[in-house]
């Protein structure tokens, strides 16, 4: 249930739009208003849960600290594990951002034990996963600009040229098309496991279909129901001039993409997927291992009620001169 | 080739399904990792169950010394003493072993296993329940203790402070 | 002929359920910890005080209890951006799960950390998000109802905020953070345990967890010097509550009280006789160790408050502080915050070697391995390594002076030089990734031991490691906690283990001026090891 559902949901977000266009001719509808609607929802949305975030303080200060601290100077502190400046925390974040240093982390025993064999770990697995995933991802989303400026950033079509460098087909299969499918059906199988399956909540297996929609979508638009790429810059152009045109040209997968690509736009802000922004703002990660050194402030304390030397001294008065420790009264 | 062999041989594959089944008992996600993690460390529950029933079978076989097959299956039911499991349960798991012998040479039949040399191994499996629940209770006894030891080393000192301080009054 | 998969039937021990979302608690003897007695909940004015345990059916919760906590996690998010970042970016990876030493070591899957939030934060999701709102269950929200509050207490009274998971999360999500949270939460409508309420009303009132009164407590002092005297022929000054000393000294209170703390506290003892310290105990401050921080952030400012406003009253320039483990959390990462700025003291100067600690240069308060590392690195006292021969020794770094303060090498540093004989555990049980002992954050009731010793279970397999491949035989550390739960962790999992402070050690290899031949360790057993045969 937790997987069909999510399953079909997606699916029918892709039939419904591809149906709208080729049967009813709705590209106004997918095409237009759906992306426009869900960009500028979106984009609301990103930026009150930001704020959200950012409103609330961060009243004490809680890095987890996973090195040396800085004491004594004969003692090796350990600069972006246990930063005390400004530059070791962003190495420390950035280390989490590029690198998933944390997933890393799983530093096994493999070597222990009589056999004394190599064991490969499911953990690491998951960094690499994660790491090919959010990397492609990433070449993904440049190698798209080119739809989107004009003119076309050499950098752009040097990237794009490196991706589709293996053209053993007429068009090019893009490297990171072939890793982020099968980093995307990693992470998807690895939900089905039972560790993992117990955990998951259908919004988990939501996110990987609708992910896995628009990377479907988008290989067979390259592939199999060809566009014209110039007609879909166009048309995007259009979007972005705020002189939005339908386009004929434009296949129903094309819609199909684009439709799934606004539903997941739309779904960000509520969603997991804002751990994107979030792991900047982490309270355990970005802080500095000085709270010894600078008072951190918290702003919303407020004085409570103490148990004060008088009253204890006037509670104990007989005990302590019996036991002849110095009083104050 | 006499049960001992035919055992032997099958060593890995009966101890693992051994495992499987004692693990099996756990919640499916806890499980699959006590199942699949092979680093002692980070798997302590899973490396003390299987290097237990390791050294049963062993000793089940007269290969293992009798001192590791005391302190293996002491383990084990240490493990098994903090559970949330019933005695029977506990010791249930060297019964599992009988069925699983069973269906291991059930194949073999005809190469000459008599009924008598696997009614002899049951026999030597009901002596190690005994064993076990000794020491199951044995476990249960160690945790009470524990408990009421602890309640006193907790103000022990004070405790100890007040006797003497007793004394030196010749109370 | 059955096939092993049917014979799995007839030994179905614990319920298997697909979905976590419907709660289901048992509160069976030995697996929690007992209600908060009323007098004390009165004692400290916490809310809706009555007798009460865990395993009653009613709870007696105020009648608009759901009101009270739905409005406490309103303001709770208000004023937590961890509570807030934490509730919405988790992305279930599934990286913490096989973290916790009570998941390792119970196999409870509630007890992987991520779900552990997901109790938590399903309910959050309900009444606090809009997906939650739409679509219930299947966005991952439950309604509020008595059973998940119920498991809501079972559950982050089985967390000892170690927060070894949060050393793995790719966002660094803090299970701490969530159970302090969810500890406060419950707090809210009167639920918490004994161990955590009774120590905190003592030291409230008293100054220490026992709520031993000033006259009994100066009593153990005397003893702690005639024991030295017995021991090394030499008489050390304790001085308590003397204003216009240097330092003001503050250890947990179990250090006067329990044992092997005991051993501890006359390493201390002996140490600042050597060194000449001018410092002053203190009755009023004697606890260091915070119990409020396993309750809520409120208890844990004013039994903290204590600390500061002794050292201002005795006019000392410095606090020095004993091996613990929260309290260490509370001085480092919180006490500034609480009860600072500690502008009536001065940046700690180690009077005998004129070291300046500027990592404490705003909190004040200097951690005593910190001390004494700087003082065994400027060689300025006397060590006799052979006098702790008869231990072959290991070190269990305490969860919080891990990875609250990076507080590695100095405590190495200090054995490696008192002792001949030290080994590491391996490595991933140590460090930044060390294994909590499974009785900290108020749970170590001796009537939740099992619960106890299935946490202990990894910490105590590693010591089993060292203890056959090295024959260690002993397991120093630095922290209170440890020191009460350890013990008999050991004694259960690995017999023949026993438990030291690192101070100990430093007073068992310390040689004083003047001292007489010692044959004696600090605990009253021969020096030297009986030789086998």
């Amino acid at each position: 249930m937790k997987i069909i559902l999510p399953f079909f949901a997606v699916s029918g977000i892709a039939a419904v739009i591809y149906i709208g266009v080729k049967v009813y001719n709705l590209q106004l509808v997918f095409g237009i208003i759906l992306p426009y609607l869900c960009f500028i929802l979106a984009l609301v949305g990103f930026i009150a849960r930001i704020i959200r975030w950012a409103a609330s303080p961060v009243p004490f200060h809680i890095p987890t600290v996973c090195g040396q601290q800085r004491s004594l100077p004969w003692i090796r502190s350990s600069k972006i594990d246990s930063p005390v400046t400004g530059l070791g925390v962003l190495f420390r974040v950035l280390g989490e951002v590029l690198f998933f240093r944390s997933l890393f982390r799983n530093d096994r025993a493999n070597l222990y034990g009589e056999q004394k064999r190599i064991i490969y770990s499911s953990d690491k697995l998951l960094w690499v996963g994660a790491l090919l995933f959010h990397w492609f991802l990433l070449v993904i989303i440049l190698r798209h600009l080119r739809l989107f400026l004009e003119p076309v950033p050499s950098w752009i079509i040097s990237l794009q040229g490196l991706d589709g460098i293996f053209e053993t087909t007429m068009p090019g299969v893009y490297i990171s098309n072939v890793f982020i499918s099968l980093s995307i059906l990693y992470l998807l199988f690895r939900r089905f496991r039972s560790r993992i399956r117990y955990i998951s909540l259908p919004a988990d297996y939501f996110i990987l279909f609708l992910l896995g929609g628009i990377i479907l979508s988008g290989i067979l638009m390259r592939h199999i129901y060809r566009i014209d790429i110039l007609d879909a810059k166009a048309f995007i152009m259009g979007l972005i001039y705020l002189k939005p045109m339908v386009h004929e040209g434009l296949g129903a997968m094309f819609y199909v993409h684009l439709g799934l690509v606004s539903i997941l736009t739309l779904y960000i802000p509520h969603s997991k997927l804002m751990h994107m922004a979030g792991v900047f703002l982490s309270p355990t990660r970005n802080l500095k291992n000085n709270s010894r050194m600078k008072r951190h402030i918290n702003p919303w304390d407020y004085p409570v009620k103490v148990h004060t030397y008088e009253e204890w001294e006037d509670e104990f008065k007989d005990a302590l001169k019996e036991a002849g420790i110095p009083l104050d009264r | 080739m006499d049960l001992r062999e035919v055992l032997l041989e099958k060593r890995s594959d009966i101890l693992s399904m051994w495992s499987n089944m004692i693990m099996d008992q756990y919640p499916p996600d806890a499980a699959v990792f006590y199942k699949t993690e092979k680093d002692r460390f980070l798997n302590p529950l899973g490396y003390i169950v299987n290097e237990g029933l390791e050294s049963i079978y062993d000793w089940l076989l007269g290969e293992g010394k009798n001192e590791d097959f005391r302190y293996a299956t002491d383990r084990i039911m240490r493990v098994m003493a903090v559970q949330d499991i019933s005695p029977s349960k506990a010791i249930s798991l060297v019964f599992m072993l009988k069925k699983i012998l069973k269906e291991a040479v059930k194949g073999d039949s005809t190469k000459g296993i008599l009924d008598e040399e696997l009614n002899g191994l049951y026999e030597k499996i009901d002596e190690i329940a005994l064993v076990l629940f000794d020491m199951y209770m044995g476990c249960r006894e160690d945790i009470h203790r524990i408990r009421m030891g602890e309640m006193r080393k907790q103000n022990h000192r004070m405790m100890k402070n007040i006797d003497v301080l007793n004394k030196r009054k010749g109370l | 002929m059955e096939k092993p998969d049917e014979l799995k039937k007839d030994i179905d021990l614990i319920p298997k359920k697909e979905d976590w979302m419907d709660p289901e608690v048992e509160f069976k003897k030995g697996r929690y910890c007992y209600g908060a007695p009323l007098k004390h909940q009165q004692y400290l004015e916490l809310p809706n005080p009555r007798e009460w345990q865990p395993s009653d059916i009613d709870w007696r919760l105020p009648e608009n209890w759901k009101e009270i906590i739905l409005n406490g996690m309103a303001d709770l998010l208000k004023k937590n951006r961890s509570f807030r970042l934490f509730m919405d970016i988790c992305v279930r990876c599934g990286a913490c799960a096989d973290k916790c030493h009570f998941f390792l070591g119970s196999g409870d899957p509630k007890n992987m950390p991520v779900l552990r939030a997901e109790l938590l934060r399903s309910v959050y999701r309900r009444y606090f998000t809009l997906q939650g709102r739409l679509f219930g269950r299947l966005a991952g929200a439950r309604e509020l109802t008595i059973d998940v509050l119920k498991e809501w207490f079972y559950y982050f009274y089985q967390c000892t905020e170690c927060r070894r998971c949060s050393v793995y999360c790719p966002y660094g999500i803090d299970t701490c953070e969530i159970t302090m949270i969810g500890r406060e939460l419950l707090n809210l409508v009167g639920c918490n345990i004994q161990w955590v309420v009774e120590p905190a009303s003592n030291c409230f009132r008293t100054g220490n967890h026992l709520g031993v009164p000033p006259h009994a407590f100066k009593e153990t002092f005397d003893f702690a010097i005639d024991e030295i005297k017995d021991l090394t022929g030499i008489k050390v000054e304790a001085p308590i509550n003397r204003k216009g000393a240097e330092v003001l000294f503050v250890a947990p209170s179990a250090d006067y009280f329990a044992s092997p703390h005991w051993f501890t506290f006359l390493g201390y003892l002996m140490l600042f006789h050597e060194i000449g310290l001018d410092y002053t105990w203190s009755v009023y401050a004697s606890e260091g160790g915070n119990f409020g921080l396993f309750h809520s952030m409120e208890l844990a400012k004013r039994l903290n408050a204590k600390i500061y406003a002794e050292a201002k009253r005795l006019k000392v320039k410095w606090i020095l502080g004993g091996e613990c483990g929260h309290m260490w959390r509370t001085i480092h990462q919180y006490m500034d915050t609480f009860n600072g700025p500690a502008d009536f003291l001065e940046v700690p100067v180690s009077p005998i070697t004129g070291t300046r600690f500027d990592n404490a240069k705003s909190t004040k308060m200097v951690h005593i391995t910190e001390f004494t590392a700087d003082l065994i690195y400027n060689n300025m006292l006397n060590l006799d390594k052979t006098r702790n021969d008869k231990w072959r020794v290991t070190f269990h770094d305490s969860c919080n002076p891990a990875r609250s303060i990076g507080l590695f090498e100095e405590p190495r540093f200090i054995i490696k030089n008192t002792c001949n004989h030290f080994f590491e555990m391996p490595e991933n049980t140590i460090k930044e990734m060390t294994f909590c002992c499974g009785s900290g954050a108020g749970l170590g009731a001796d009537e939740n031991l099992e619960m106890r010793l299935r946490g202990g279970l990894p910490r105590a397999n590693a010591v089993d490691y060292v203890r056959k491949r090295y024959g260690v035989n002993m397991l120093a550390c630095m922290c209170a906690i440890d020191k009460a739960a350890l013990p008999a962790l050991l004694e259960y999992w690995v017999p023949g283990v026993e438990v030291c402070g690192v101070h100990e050690l430093v007073g068992n290899a310390l040689v004083m001026k003047g001292e007489k031949q010692r044959d004696t360790n600090l605990r009253g057993e021969p020096i030297m090891a009986e030789e086998k045969g």
